[in-house]
């Protein structure tokens, strides 16, 4: 009996690292999507180490938004135009903080019907120390729009969806 | 490992099973039913201080719909980041703040809670099919300090039911 099902089984584990492979090989679009945000966080978390590689890490980030891009992040946020200008922020909220560890979660991506743009939802979530040892937490929902140029997906436009929208003072 | 008496009792197998179920009870309690609110920053003086914690109930706008004058929980991102406020309007409603004074359909609201109370200004609008109006209590901070506004029905996640203040 088992040696009659050992053929069954080496076909489903073939099968299975087969799917795994293929997915690792050459990943779809949503994967390549959720594997840039992974890069993003990662890129703007910092944890205490020296100027140099912090900006290296910063300056990585290079690679996932296009030159034009727009981040609106909200408060205390300045909206940012522009590959560096993003870079630039990253770093120096990386550098104002003795550990800073960011989170990309609650990710929901819908692909444009030409396959080479993208909606994504996601909740970004930061705990930070500052050099005095004083903790803080943020989260914040926020919409990404990507866009694919010659087969990388780069973010295009990040915007704060915010919970309670203001009113017309006078 | 034997327990000492007075922490296990005389029955060591249903102190156990007491315990396990208290445990699934406080989870469940917290995961599903009770969401804690640390109070942060003073919009909300002094209804509810910095550091307090309120206990917001998850379950109360699944069963019923808000009601206004709640202090409800409103959903900024995820499971757990929520500004608290209070409800003062709903779909329908023409809220207007003229002085500092809330009014609703051009009535002015009595608002004992309010202790604090600069002359803002709101211009009068209407709101919309799926629009609630929430404002924290401390109307006497600068109001472009304050968040404010319209938010939707899915982001209200429940009523206040206790704090610890």
């Amino acid at each position: 009996m088992a040696a009659a099902l050992r053929p069954v089984v080496i076909a489903a584990a073939l099968a299975v690292c087969g799917w795994y492979g293929w997915g690792y090989l050459f990943p779809d679009d949503e994967a390549e999507i959720r594997a840039v945000l992974e890069r993003i966080a990662e890129g703007v978390s910092s944890g205490g180490e020296g100027g140099v590689s912090r900006i290296a890490r910063a300056s990585a980030l290079r690679h996932e938004f296009s030159p034009q891009v727009t981040v609106d992040a909200g408060a205390p946020f300045e909206r940012l135009t522009g590959r560096d200008a993003v870079i630039g922020m990253a770093g120096k909220v990386a550098g104002a903080a003795k550990h800073l560890d960011v989170r990309l979660d609650d990710v929901s991506i819908v692909l444009g019907s030409e396959g080479d743009t993208a909606d994504v939802s996601l909740t970004a979530y930061a705990q930070l120390t500052d050099p005095a040892g004083g903790h803080g937490v943020d989260a914040r929902e926020l919409n990404a729009a990507f866009s694919k140029t010659d087969g990388r997906w780069l973010v295009r436009a990040v915007t704060l969806v915010r919970a309670i929208q203001p009113m017309d003072t006078r | 490992m034997r327990l000492p008496l007075w922490l296990a009792g005389t029955n060591q197998r249903r102190t156990a099973i007491r315990v396990a179920v208290l445990i699934s009870l406080a989870f469940v309690t917290f995961a599903y039913v009770l969401l804690p609110v640390r109070g942060v920053g003073p919009s909300m003086t002094p209804t509810i201080q910095q550091d307090d914690i309120v206990f917001v109930n998850r379950l109360s706008y699944q069963l019923r719909e808000p009601r206004r004058g709640e202090v409800v929980a409103v959903r900024i991102a995820g499971r757990s980041a929520v500004y608290v406020k209070r409800l003062m309007a709903m779909p329908g409603d023409r809220v207007a703040i003229e002085n500092g004074i809330l009014s609703i359909d051009a009535v002015p609201v009595e608002e004992p809670y309010v202790v604090y109370r600069a002359p803002w200004q709101l211009r009068p609008t209407t709101l919309g099919p799926d629009e609630y109006f929430v404002v924290g209590d401390n109307r006497g901070m600068p109001m472009e300090l304050h968040d404010m506004g319209t938010t939707t029905r899915a982001r209200l996640i429940g009523p206040k039911t206790f704090g610890i203040y």
